[in-house]
């Protein structure tokens, strides 16, 4: 059984999603007749994070007074342009690898980010036939509800070696899409995806629930060695262990070096995560939705029991 | 074609559509796995800003 699926599975995101991407999509296009069918699955997932793309890229073009710019984004389609398209496991997706200069940074991020534009081109081939095997990789082990829902756009970053250090990330006003460094091996950029869809999984499902997570109580993060606010270390205490839930059902299915590179990455997490036990129970105590605190729990102990 | 007021108006709704949750959180995670003792260097930043 694909126990994570059931995890993963929360009416109230979905309900946000098809509201916000509908919101969104109203605005952009008021004249345009609403669509009455409910997308479910990756397509949701799709059209919620393109439409975040859509209305930061629209709100870029307008300040600017840029009109032929602004006009293509109030045209676009709701799942963004279909030559951007790359067929997964999880549905479609859209997968981009653009020049690390070209990326852009302000204000909506700490971190940098490339929006979908009229000049945007798909990633070469190879990454995306990389990416969507990494999205079968994910899906088989059961984190594909994940997937579908919360990393609907993929960029592609650096080219590392195994051993060096990956950086990936996610942020707030563009949900659905994450920015990962790769190896070129499937189940490493998987593991990556499930961490950073991880992240958006939760900023969903706290907006969703209409939670509000109070910052007075802070807490010993091991992964970053210092004091956190509580959503962060929930953030941690949340993505981490999913990676390891992941890494330890596709071990089996890996060869050396990155058999032994997960395995390695799964002792390090044991240890990491260990230490989080009190002050997770603490933590999750501020949590005021019971379905959300459960699923964090589940989680982190299922994690704990690995 | 768009006019200037199809963009004010534009811009007036995102206003409106944003103003019950302007903040603006970045999760960034490094990792390193190394074949010498693995060790760990994980790092996760949230941050609030005006949005």
């Amino acid at each position: 059984m694909n126990e994570p699926t059931a995890v993963f599975a929360l009416a109230p995101i979905q309900r946000l999603q098809r509201s916000r991407a509908r919101q969104i999509h109203t605005l952009l296009q008021p004249d345009a007749a609403q669509s009455g069918t409910a997308r479910v699955g990756g397509q949701a997932g799709l059209e919620y994070a393109v439409a975040h793309h859509l209305l930061e890229g629209a709100e870029v073009a307008a300040r600017a007074y840029d009109q032929d710019t602004f006009a293509w984004y109030t045209r676009t389609s709701a799942a963004g342009p279909t030559g951007l398209h790359t067929p997964t496991t999880v549905g479609l997706r859209i997968i981009l690898a653009p020049d690390l200069i070209d990326l852009s940074r302000s204000k909506i991020s700490e971190t940098p980010y490339v929006l979908i534009s009229p000049a945007t081109t798909s990633a070469p081939q190879e990454l995306c036939e990389l990416a969507a095997s990494a999205f079968s990789v994910a899906a088989e082990a059961g984190f594909g509800t994940l997937l579908a829902g919360h990393a609907a756009i993929v960029v592609v970053l650096r080219r590392k070696q195994l051993g060096d250090t990956l950086d990936s990330w996610t942020i707030t006003r563009l949900p659905g899409t994450v920015f990962a460094d790769h190896v070129d091996e499937p189940a490493v950029l998987a593991r990556d995806l499930v961490h950073e869809a991880g992240h958006n999984w939760l900023n969903d499902g706290l907006a969703a629930c209409g939670v509000k997570i109070s910052d007075e109580m802070r807490f010993f993060s091991p992964w970053k060695r210092t004091i956190r606010s509580a959503f962060g270390f929930l953030h941690a205490c949340w993505a981490f262990p999913l990676t390891m839930i992941f890494t330890a059902r596709v071990l089996d299915e890996l060869s050396d070096p990155v058999r032994a590179f997960m395995t390695a990455y799964l002792v390090q997490q044991r240890d990491l995560l260990a230490a989080t036990d009190g002050d997770h129970a603490r933590a999750l105590a501020l949590l005021p939705d019971d379905d959300l605190r459960q699923r964090l729990h589940h989680v982190h102990q299922t994690a704990r029991d690995l | 074609m768009n006019n200037p007021d199809r963009i004010s108006q534009f811009l007036a709704a995102v206003e409106e559509l944003r103003g019950d949750d302007p903040a603006i959180r970045t999760t960034a995670h490094t990792s390193s796995v190394s074949a010498e003792g693995w060790p760990a260097a994980e790092t996760q930043t949230d941050a609030e800003a005006d949005g």
